[in-house]
């Protein structure tokens, strides 16, 4: 960004000694702070956990005998894509190592997830083995999908805020 | 200053080119870019902090308001729904952090003044022109002018000179009408010109101090 012309003003209110120094190094630790090995190591686990879900599920789809109804098989199908969203999350949270919390999409994916989960399980409780409900059961899986991997992705940037936050530590007695 | 218009915020920069820039660091906070929030930073850091010495009359206290206010930025910018109110938001912060600080001291902000109208009975063209209330012309003098000035006159007053927002981000921050805020800086710009005029007088109270 340009730099603005400084306002006269604000200069004449010093920002400078040890409290600024302190207050700097709290500001910066909280805007620029990265995620410690072992907390790479706790983001780990829905990376590595979310991969083996998807690989074993989606083989599972795809080897199942002939005789497996479809409806099983798209079942398994759509539990390995939302490995794979659990994957994707950790594994992007990973790489870039930090995370900002977001709270309309969180709130939003909660909605979306339970009102997808409750039209997939009435969907699902109609169902009487084939007929018309399976692609509206399928479609309402892709949104549980979406939004679940939605409101993990919030929630885990909502971990990584009080990260963050604990990491900058607190204040004493009202003095930064 | 007496050519511009009192509804738009004055800046060396031209003000779309500003806001458009604003707006994209914004956006980069929300997506949890670190350069977008080092940029934020440093774009209001001073502002704000000038801010909070005027509400606190503490540097310390000021800092602490102002590291709290980030704090909070960072936590609730998902819901800042429209970027080019960045200015507001982060004033608003600033304020309630400030108020917090007050509180934990049992003090409380002053929020009114005995004169608070909604600005309706004002005339632009009876209204005293801005000639000297500069602080490109004599930021010493209007400095020193805030420091003895009543809290409410000084708050919204250094919210005008800061140049950060319009009258309605000022009647945003402070949470009264438009029509009050137009009021309030009337009779504030009178108030600041009795204590100008006063700063000849030897004998005329100086500074209120600041720690």
């Amino acid at each position: 960004m340009t730099a603005r012309e400084t306002n006269p003003l604000v200069t004449l209110e010093p920002m400078d000694g040890p409290a600024y120094d302190e207050y700097r190094e709290r500001v910066r630790g909280l805007i620029e702070r990265r995620l410690t090995m072992a907390e790479r190591v706790k983001f780990l686990f829905p990376a590595a956990g979310g991969f083996a879900m998807a690989l074993v599920l989606i083989a599972l789809a795809i080897s199942e005998p002939e005789t497996t109804p479809g409806a099983t098989r798209w079942i398994l199908f759509g539990m390995g894509v939302i490995g794979a969203g659990w994957c994707y999350i950790g594994c992007r949270t990973l790489l870039r190592g930090s995370l900002n919390l977001l709270v309309d999409h969180r709130n939003l994916a909660r909605y979306a997830l339970l009102v997808s989960s409750l039209q997939t399980a009435v969907f699902a409780l109609c169902w009487t083995g084939d007929g018309p409900l399976l692609p509206a059961i399928l479609f309402s899986l892709v949104f549980v999908v979406v939004s679940a991997t939605l409101l993990v992705t919030a929630r885990l940037q909502e971990a990584e805020l009080r990260i963050r936050i604990d990491g900058i530590g607190p204040r004493g007695n009202g003095r930064p | 200053m007496s050519d511009s218009n009192p509804s738009e915020p004055r800046h060396g920069l031209r003000t779309e080119t500003r806001e458009a820039s604003l707006e994209a660091i914004t956006l980069g906070c929300r997506a949890g870019d670190a350069e977008a929030w080092a940029s934020l930073v440093e774009h209001f850091e001073r502002p704000l902090y000038y801010y909070a010495c005027r509400l606190l009359s503490d540097r310390d206290l000021a800092l602490g308001a102002l590291q709290d206010a980030w704090v909070r930025a960072f936590e609730s910018v998902g819901s800042l729904r429209d970027p080019r109110r960045v200015a507001a938001w982060l004033y608003t912060l600033v304020r309630r952090s400030a108020q917090a600080e007050l509180g934990q001291a049992g003090r409380r902000l002053e929020v009114a003044l005995p004169m608070d109208t909604d600005g309706a009975e004002l005339d632009p063209a009876q209204d005293t022109p801005d000639e000297g209330l500069d602080p490109w012309h004599d930021a010493e003098a209007l400095h020193g002018a805030l420091l003895v000035l009543s809290p409410a006159s000084a708050e919204i007053l250094t919210l005008f000179f800061l140049e950060d927002l319009t009258q309605a981000g000022v009647a945003e921050v402070l949470g009264i009408p438009l029509g009050t805020v137009k009021s309030r800086l009337h009779h504030a710009k009178r108030e600041l010109r009795l204590v100008l005029r006063a700063d000849t007088d030897p004998t005329a109270p100086k500074e209120r101090s600041i720690r």
